[in-house]
């Protein structure tokens, strides 16, 4: 039986990436009308996968899903990951000159299980690679990572990826004041996943009035609370605590919320490992686009310098297209790790 | 003390002959990624001691420890107090501290021992000891000028960010007084006050790529400088009703900066620009921070070229929020600040030592930091 099932998969396996590498790994030039969903049926023949095109383009289309700007050269990723490029290991050092790791204003998203990590990990690697005025460094992730702060004072120099504090509308926030952010890493998504028996319209915030959101303790909420969208304070969308992801999914098959709004990745992950994927869909645009950034204290002795070579690493990155490489390749991995 | 200092070196002895061969004695080819403070760790036991594999190997390294390749080999010190103070050997954190200021000095009488080494293991139990051999310092003069915000600046707490990590440094290592001489006049700082050792060190100056490019090198002939105190970036504040494009260098030219004087100027002749050497920048260099910005105001200068930090100060005490725009994303240089000292001081190595081994000492206790978080708290709710 085993045997059996291994040998189905990897067939599959074969026939999905033959037909894909007909149709991926090449540029798609948005007519007028493009939308990320129907590049994703033109190209995939499923809409599903439009993450795949938005997550593999997010320099070029800024956070916009629908109206693309015509003329917008846009790559199509190979979804199964066909023809990649190896980058190299992660660099170590005892005490490099600028330590990098996991630590975050909100806990899911610096959370090892967090399947989009390694992905925002090796961008902020491969951006600190390309710094002007270079220095030592050293990206710890994974069973490397230690704790922030000892007794003796912070360990590492920056942690990643926080969420921006949005300290324009929230000015009282502590983070505001204590640390700069670098420009995003990447925009991740929070999505709204609904019900396949009982999926409603999502075309912008008017549809979710009256509704009950799951949204797990422990997740940030500012995008429910921001001008224009006052959730948490006066509603009238009513939000949920559940203490987990999966707690909130069950809450949906229970019928006791209307809908389950996290990332993502957490909502596609916590799905597949739960066996929903018939019961749970994704409404196929996103409740809020949030970029995620590295954070470096204000009173850190290079803080300003540290910040200026993060973000000129960064545009180097996207100028190379090293960070279109990335992206396709780790995006075609969650994809796998969901499906 | 002797005898302990002997023991000492019988350790080192018997770890070489183990384990540890590597360690004591020998080369080490570098591999990839492997930075000195690793080896130091592992050979060493102490991350600290990549500055003795610095010394000992400057002529295959240069004077930059950040910039060590894989493949390079290097000689390791056999140093007798080194092993005393590995956790492996098992020798208590004090008798590494005692029988290093010993062995770094055998003869000196055991009374004159500087009392930071010994009173810092005793009051500082489970922290690593002073592995520094720095030579008795009885007193030193620290040579400022005003009008450098948050840096220098007497109306500042302590007298400035820099002074308060300057002094704070050296009271780890200087038996008596540090002075702080404030003589606004920076022009005479460097010649004739530091090169006559009127004044023994000054502070804070940026370092020059002193391996790299000329800009610097009267600076880097002339003086020696400490390890890194703070760093920060080099930047242009221009006149919002007149912007200028700086996306290359150039687009300087034919362009007028305004630096005050005695400041360095190596940010802008460096990296290979020679804009004020080369004559394709007119330098202005009033008297005052206040000055460049009136300059501007009036617009006889294009941008004021300072470091960050004490140009938005200046943007601030002189309201000018709104009317300078500060090019952030395009910085002229990345700049640390340092102390110096003359190497025509008698003292000059000894003092350089000395404001490094202070410098390790508060950082590894979290002194340097409190400062930091005391004066940055203030230097960003102003801003």
């Amino acid at each position: 039986m085993m045997r059996h099932f291994f040998r189905q998969t990897v067939l599959a396996g074969l026939l999905f990436g033959q037909q894909v590498a007909a149709e991926c790994d090449r540029v798609h030039t948005v007519a007028t009308d493009d939308t990320v969903f129907t590049i994703a049926e033109q190209y995939y023949g499923d809409h599903t996968r439009w993450s795949v095109i938005y997550d593999g383009n997010q320099s070029q289309l800024g956070g916009q899903l629908f109206q693309l700007a015509p003329g917008t050269q846009l790559t199509i990723p190979c979804a199964n990951g066909v023809g990649v490029t190896q980058v190299a290991p992660l660099r170590q050092n005892s005490r490099a000159d600028m330590i990098l790791q996991p630590g975050s204003n909100f806990a899911p998203y610096a959370a090892v299980d967090w399947i989009a990590l390694p992905m925002v990990a090796e961008i902020a690697e491969a951006a600190l690679a390309l710094m002007p005025a270079p220095v030592t460094y050293e990206v710890r992730f994974g069973d490397g990572a230690g704790p922030v702060a000892t007794h003796e004072g912070p360990v590492a120099d920056m942690t990643f990826p926080w969420l921006d504090p949005a300290c324009a509308t929230r000015p009282g926030a502590a983070a505001c004041a204590e640390v700069h952010l670098s420009d995003p890493l990447v925009e991740t998504l929070v999505m709204v996943f609904a019900d396949a028996e009982a999926i409603f319209p999502f075309d912008g915030d008017a549809d979710l009035e009256g509704l009950r959101l799951c949204r797990p303790v422990g997740h940030p909420t500012q995008d429910l609370e921001r001008p224009g969208r006052g959730w948490l304070s006066d509603g009238p969308v009513e939000i949920v605590r559940a203490d987990s992801t999966g707690s909130c999914f069950d809450l949906l098959l229970d019928g006791a919320v209307d809908a389950v709004t996290v990332e993502q990745w957490i909502g596609l992950k916590t799905i597949a490992d739960r066996d929903l994927r018939d019961r749970v869909v994704p409404l196929s645009r996103p409740l809020s686009v949030e970029g995620l950034h590295i954070a470096i204290p204000r009173s850190h002795w290079r803080g300003t310098a540290f910040l200026y070579r993060v973000n000129a690493g960064l545009e180097a990155l996207k100028a190379t297209g090293g960070y279109d490489e990335i992206v396709s390749r780790h995006v075609a991995r969650m994809q796998a790790q969901v499906e | 003390m002797i005898d302990r200092w002997a023991i000492a070196g019988a350790l080192c002895l018997l770890a070489g002959a183990g384990a540890a061969q590597e360690s004591c004695g020998g080369s080490y080819t570098l591999g990839r990624g492997e930075s000195l403070s690793l080896i130091a760790e592992r050979l060493y036991g102490d991350r600290e001691k990549w500055t003795v594999i610095h010394e000992a190997n400057r002529a295959v390294i240069g004077d930059s420890p950040d910039y060590v390749q894989s493949g390079q080999t290097l000689t390791l010190p056999c140093l007798e107090g080194m092993q005393a103070g590995d956790a492996r050997t098992g020798a208590p954190p004090e008798e590494a501290a005692l029988s290093e200021t010993a062995r770094s000095d055998p003869a000196l009488p055991e009374t004159a021992l500087p009392d930071t080494a010994v009173t810092r293991a005793a009051t500082a139990p489970g922290t690593e000891p002073l592995g520094d051999q720095v030579p008795p310092i009885p007193e030193i003069s620290l040579l400022v000028a005003d009008d450098f915000a948050p840096f220098t600046d007497e109306a500042a707490p302590g007298g400035g960010l820099m002074i308060e990590i300057a002094a704070a440094a050296l009271a780890e290592v200087v038996t008596g007084d540090v002075e702080i001489v404030w003589i606004n006049d920076r022009a005479a700082h460097l010649d004739p006050l530091l090169s006559e050792q009127r004044v023994d060190l000054g502070l804070p100056w940026s370092r020059p790529d002193c391996e790299g490019d000329q800009s610097g090198e009267t600076l880097c002939r002339e003086f020696l400088f400490s390890d890194p105190m703070f760093e920060m970036l080099s930047l242009l504040f221009t006149d919002v009703d007149r912007p200028l494009i700086y996306l290359s260098d150039a687009d300087m030219a034919g362009h007028t900066l305004c630096r005050p004087l005695g400041l360095p100027t190596q940010d802008l002749d460096g990296q290979g620009r020679n804009w004020v050497s080369g004559g394709l920048v007119t330098l202005v260099q009033p008297r005052s921070v206040a000055a460049c910005f009136e300059m501007l105001q009036a617009g006889s200068v294009d941008a004021v070229a300072l470091n960050e930090f004490t140009g938005r100060a200046a943007i601030r005490d002189l309201g000018l929020d709104g009317q300078v725009v500060v090019l952030d994303r395009r910085p002229l240089a990345v700049e640390t600040l340092h102390a110096v000292v003359s190497k025509s001081h008698p003292r000059a190595e000894d003092y350089i030592a000395a404001v490094n081994a202070g410098l390790r000492d508060i950082r590894r206790s979290g002194i340097f930091q409190q400062i930091l978080d005391r004066h940055m708290a203030l230097v960003w709710a102003s801003l």
